[in-house]
């Protein structure tokens, strides 16, 4: 092997989290909490170890030989197929290791505090456990299939999470809703891999990407294959027209919210549009489709994150909407843009989401002192007034709502206007003005909630603010690791026209090699001139100044005269009645494919499994149970008989080697 | 290490078991003599040489040969430490000396059998591993059913070595030699030496219309002593059709396919039809194995090749260790309650969870479901059937998998969905034996998705 001292280190990564998985999966519960919890946190932590060193180990190497392919051994050898455990480190892997290792490490730490009355609290971290040894898998995988793996079990773990209350039916209903749409996208990523199998008889990336350079650009064959997968990517990560099972995945314990739908598994669609980039370049009209998509999927999502009320509904529609921002960074071919909002959004997402988690852990406090349940300690109407109570998450919130909102200096401002840039350039000034009003609506439903929550006064009963307490160490350092992390990563990439100090885009130089493998079409994105200087300091202005927007409406709204979005709503009532239910787009599903789907399995259940197969099973079953009994005569339990059976046996032996 | 050894060690833990027997009277045997032999040769086989003759050619070693040889210890070393536990298959308190030292004995002819390299050692082997089991089987004397199953055995056996041994006769006099090999021209009425060979190993693999003593035997014989018939007994019926395939038959075989063809699809119908009405396990059991006898023979419909006997040895040891975990269950179920009966394993889930859980592997494997170790064997020897063209039988073969599936499946539905009301007796249960059905269990599930062990077996052919 090449590259042997690789080797180990990278099959640590995702083999600590499976360790930990067997351990609470197996003997868990049979253990006390804080092992449980130890025993998960370690893991992974050891796993984000094992990625810094492979990291540091990676840049020791030329970044042209930042490419290595490791063999584990045979998985699948049938007929031509033949299938390795291929694990695959270049800058695009290692990437998201360490930053899907390292956020899971901050929320394994915040799920020890969170979950801490649970009592299936072992299941809870076998399941965590399991999920990140799936995404690893996905995205350190050298081959789709073991892509593919990572990618079903991370649905898998999904499911098992959003319904890890599966006492409660709406619960279990919306993992079950989050698995079926996921299969949708699913089938998009197999019949992908069939057509590529087919075609190539290869699924390992390095001799398939290979094979696609004889393949002129527009060809049918990438544009097809280009086309599946997006639509795995879709189920997957949370675009139109299949995005409606992330706000119900909601329904799950909040750090499961915070890794899996926002900051890890969500964006593993983006990760699978960047590792088949050689494919994507061949095909300008999937690219076209991906980057139109992820606008339209940015604003509609921002619209209905303006009038939710539940704390992480918003943030799950803001997840959905800034997923579009990374694929229309995709679509435009500014990869590297894509990813970059990919690691800033982990940071401030996952930290937005762990404050809510916070701020619900508060709520629910108060209301277990009091003995009050009737209330649901998830709502922003029963909020307000929050910021004196709870110091450290309003402070590390703040942080992360700037970041999101896109004020500079803080990493999303970065990350969001480098993708616009890259539209406006790339000649998409249509989608640049998507896009741009979307970042407008996230300024202001982010305040919004910013404000409902932390500012104003205390909406619950009087008497009940003295239960209010701060979460505990466990909570509060993951909040302050990634408020820091949601601050500067910015920095990371820094756009040309801002790096007064020449440090370079470090993100970009890290990135190149994956890219520049690629065609020479895509090089041209690559290498493009950065001479339009004043028109990308022009739109950076615009985005902030519709970020500055935002907040002023939401400040005057929601702070200072509070009856003005009643006011507002009765004023264009239909419209927010659309907004409000989300353009009843749940509704329409259910009108337009599930009822139709429900009718037809009711006809083929009462007509076809009831008549023809039960009938047919039970019809052989009696045929059997016929036939047996019949036979069954011979044997009289005489031996004369028996006798007489094998002399006859004999005979006719004898007669069929003479007749034939 | 000297190619005897293993029968060697064999032979004489035979004789150390008779001296012991006949000088220590009621103090009775040591069974480490008989088990510990028997280990000891199983670990020996490794270390064999890969080819040797003997005796000027009488006793070959090859590596099928050491296949079978490890198929035959590893079913007696269980079936050994199975009958030692107490209460004993005779129910009469401590194992008898002679009981083991016949069971050393039809080892001791399975043996010599797959290692014969004339006429002679062949029908010799053959009959010792043969006639001993006939005195096992009627082994429990307090059992009626047990002695009116050796009669019937003893019967049919000598019929059976009756056309043999015509078959025999005939060959060794038209050819003049006891070789085992092809005969150098075609013999006058060679069609006939075929046919009676043929009935012969037809009785010891319980192929259809030679198959009724199985049923009869295995009820009446004590359950150790059902499991030698069903595991060792059954493999040295292959190993007597391998030998005459490629001895006095070879070059015969194309010929014969429609034949073993039909015998296939005949011992698999039949021995699944009648099964589907069985209330007592032991005899159901009996009509399993006439069925996965079946199954086995789609191994040859390819011609003679390495991959088709590779494919019928995986199987063979998939469908002995299946064997030995189903019975060992029985077994146990046996000594708590004292019945064979189909509703005695009523609930069993509740009652022993552990043993459920096993049977319930052991039928799907012999069911053949993925992933355990039954449908990878069905899978090599289905392949076979259709690589040699004959999709019919396959199709047949399929649709007998799935009927198999059903009685398999009654079996599983009483022990897990029939839980309710009054439960029979749950015993106290806990004997050695519980060890060996667990590792049986794991051997069936880790062969099934483990390639290696069927890599292994067509390196070594």
């Amino acid at each position: 092997m090449e590259h042997a001292d690789f080797a180990l280190l990278l099959g640590l990564v995702p083999l600590f989290p499976l360790l930990g998985f067997l351990f609470n999966g197996l003997v868990g519960r049979r253990v006390p909490l804080a092992l449980s919890g130890g025993v998960a946190t370690l893991a992974i932590g050891a796993s984000f170890v094992s990625s810094v060193l492979l990291f540091f180990r990676l840049t020791e190497l030329e970044p042209a030989a930042r490419h290595i392919v490791i063999d584990y051994g045979p998985w699948l050898h049938v007929g031509g197929l033949s299938l390795d455990w291929t694990l695959q480190l270049d800058p695009l892997s290692m990437l998201f290791a360490l930053f899907v290792s390292g956020v899971a490490t901050l929320i394994h730490l915040y799920s020890v505090g969170y979950m801490g009355d649970e009592p299936s609290y072992a299941r809870y971290f076998a399941y965590l456990n399991l999920f990140c040894f799936s995404m690893l898998m996905l995205v350190l995988g050298g081959n789709y299939l073991v892509m593919f793996l990572g990618w079903e079990g991370v649905g898998l773990c999904s499911y098992l999470l959003i319904g890890f209350w599966f006492g409660d039916m709406e619960k279990a209903i919306a993992g079950k809703k989050a698995f079926v749409v996921n299969r949708i996208g699913d089938f998009g990523f197999l019949v992908a891999m069939f057509l590529m199998y087919a075609h190539f008889g290869s699924l390992e990336y390095g001799p398939l990407f290979a094979q696609f350079a004889g393949i002129p650009s527009g060809d049918w064959l990438p544009t097809a294959i280009a086309l599946f997968l997006f639509i795995g990517a879709t189920g997957k990560s949370a675009q139109i027209p299949l995005y409606v099972w992330l706000p119900d995945a909601m329904a799950g314990p909040t750090p499961v919210s915070a890794l899996i739908h926002a900051a890890t598994m969500v964006t593993a669609g983006v990760y699978m549009i960047a590792r088949s980039h050689v494919i994507y370049t061949l095909a300008p009209t999937a690219l076209a489709v991906v980057a139109v998509v992820g606008a339209l999927t940015a604003l509609f999502a921002a619209t209905m994150g303006l009038a939710q009320n539940d704390i992480k509904k918003v943030l799950a529609y803001s997840t959905v909407s800034q997923l579009g921002y990374m694929f229309l960074g995709m679509g435009v071919g500014a990869y590297t843009a894509g990813l970059f909002h990919v690691v800033t959004h982990a940071f401030f997402k996952a930290l937005l989401f762990l404050g809510s988690g916070a701020v619900i852990h508060a709520m629910h406090h108060v209301y277990h002192e009091v003995h009050d349940h009737s209330r649901d300690a998830q709502d922003m109407r029963n909020m307000g007034g929050l910021k004196k109570h709870l110091p450290i998450t309003y402070w590390t919130f703040a942080v992360g709502t700037i970041a999101i909102a896109g004020f500079p200096p803080l990493s999303g401002f970065f990350s969001k206007d480098e993708i616009l840039w890259k539209t406006w350039e790339s000649g998409h000034a249509g989608l640049w003005v998507i896009g741009f009003l979307a970042a407008g609506l996230t300024s202001f439903y982010m305040f919004r909630l910013f404000f409902m929550t932390f500012h104003g006064s205390y909406r619950g009963k009087s008497g009940e603010e003295g239960h209010f307490k701060e979460n505990p160490l466990t909570m509060t350092l993951p909040l302050m690791v990634l408020a820091v992390l949601a601050a500067i990563a910015g920095f990371w990439g820094l756009p040309h026209f801002l790096d007064f100090a020449h440090i370079g885009n470090r993100f970009d130089e890290f990135l190149a090699p994956v890219f520049h493998s690629g065609s020479d079409l895509h090089l041209r994105h690559m290498t493009a001139h950065h001479a339009n200087v004043a028109m990308e300091w022009l739109l950076a202005g615009c985005s902030v100044a519709i970020a500055i927007v935002g907040l002023v409406l939401a400040r005057r709204f929601y702070l200072q005269d509070t009856s003005l979005p009643g006011k507002i709503a009765s004023r264009w009532s239909t419209l927010y009645r659309y907004v409000y239910n989300k353009w009843y787009v749940d509704e329409l599903y259910e009108t337009l494919v599930i009822r139709p789907m429900g009718a037809i399995c009711d006809f083929l259940w009462k007509y076809f499994d009831m008549l023809v197969i039960d009938g047919l099973v039970n019809g052989l079953a009696q045929t059997c149970a016929a036939a047996g009994s019949g036979i069954r005569r011979l044997q009289g339990g005489s031996v004369a008989g028996y006798l007489t059976t094998m002399a006859v046996g004999a005979a006719a032996l004898i007669g069929w080697v003479f007749y034939f | 290490m000297p190619a005897w050894l293993p029968e060697a060690l064999i032979f004489f833990s035979l004789v150390f078991l008779l001296l012991q027997e006949s000088f220590a009277g009621e103090r009775g045997v040591t069974p480490l003599l008989a088990w510990g032999a028997q280990a000891l040769a199983l670990f020996c086989l490794p270390f064999l040489p890969g080819e040797a003759s003997l005796l000027g050619g009488s006793f070959l070693l090859h590596p099928q040969a050491l296949l079978f040889k490890a198929i035959f210890l590893l079913s007696a070393l269980v079936c050994t430490l199975y009958a030692v536990e107490r209460p004993n298959p005779d129910r009469e308190g401590r194992i008898r000396g002679e009981f083991l030292m016949t069971l050393q004995a039809s080892l001791l002819g399975a043996m010599v059998l797959v290692s014969a390299g004339d006429l002679i050692t062949l029908l010799i082997g053959l009959e010792l591993a043969t006639l001993p089991a006939v005195a096992l089987s009627a082994w429990a004397r307090r059992n009626p059913q047990s002695g009116e199953g050796g009669l019937k055995y003893v019967l049919l056996a000598a019929l059976s070595s009756a056309l043999l041994l015509f078959g025999f006769a005939l060959l060794i006099g038209l050819s003049g030699s006891l070789a085992l090999e092809a005969p150098a021209r075609p013999l006058p009425l060679q069609g006939l030496v075929l046919a009676l060979l043929l009935a012969g190993a037809g009785f010891k693999l319980s192929l259809p219309p030679f198959h009724l003593w199985a049923a009869d035997v295995y009820q009446g014989a004590p359950t150790p002593v059902a499991i030698w018939l069903s595991t060792a007994s059954k493999a040295a019926g292959l190993a007597f059709l391998f030998q005459l395939l490629q001895g006095p038959l070879a070059g015969a075989l194309p010929d014969m396919l429609p034949l073993l063809a039909l015998l296939a699809v005949l011992a698999m119908s039949l021995g699944n039809l009648v099964a589907v009405l069985q209330q007592n396990l032991k005899r159901f059991m009996a009509y399993s194995s006439i069925s996965q006898a079946g199954y086995l023979l789609l191994g040859l419909l390819d011609g003679w090749s390495d991959a088709g006997l590779a494919a019928m040895l995986y199987y063979m040891l998939v469908y002995v260790i299946g064997n030995l975990v189903v019975f060992g269950v029985i077994l146990e179920r046996e000594r708590d309650c004292g019945a064979t009966e189909i509703e005695d394993f009523r609930g069993l889930i509740r009652l022993r969870p552990g043993l459920a859980t096993a049977m319930l592997l052991g039928l799907l494997s012999l069911a053949g479901i993925p992933p355990l170790a039954g449908f990878t064997g069905k899978w090599f020897l289905f392949a076979q059937a259709a690589a040699g063209g004959w999709y019919w039988v396959v199709l047949l073969a399929a649709v007998n998998s799935t009927i198999s599936l059903y009685y398999y499946l009654r079996i599983v539905r009483q022990m897990f969905i029939e839980v309710d009301g009054d439960l029979p007796v749950r015993g106290d249960g806990g004997t050695r034996a519980g060890r060996i059905i667990a590792a049986g269990t794991v051997a069936i599930c880790l062969a099934g998705i483990l390639p290696w062990l069927y890599e292994g077996m067509r390196g070594m052919l």
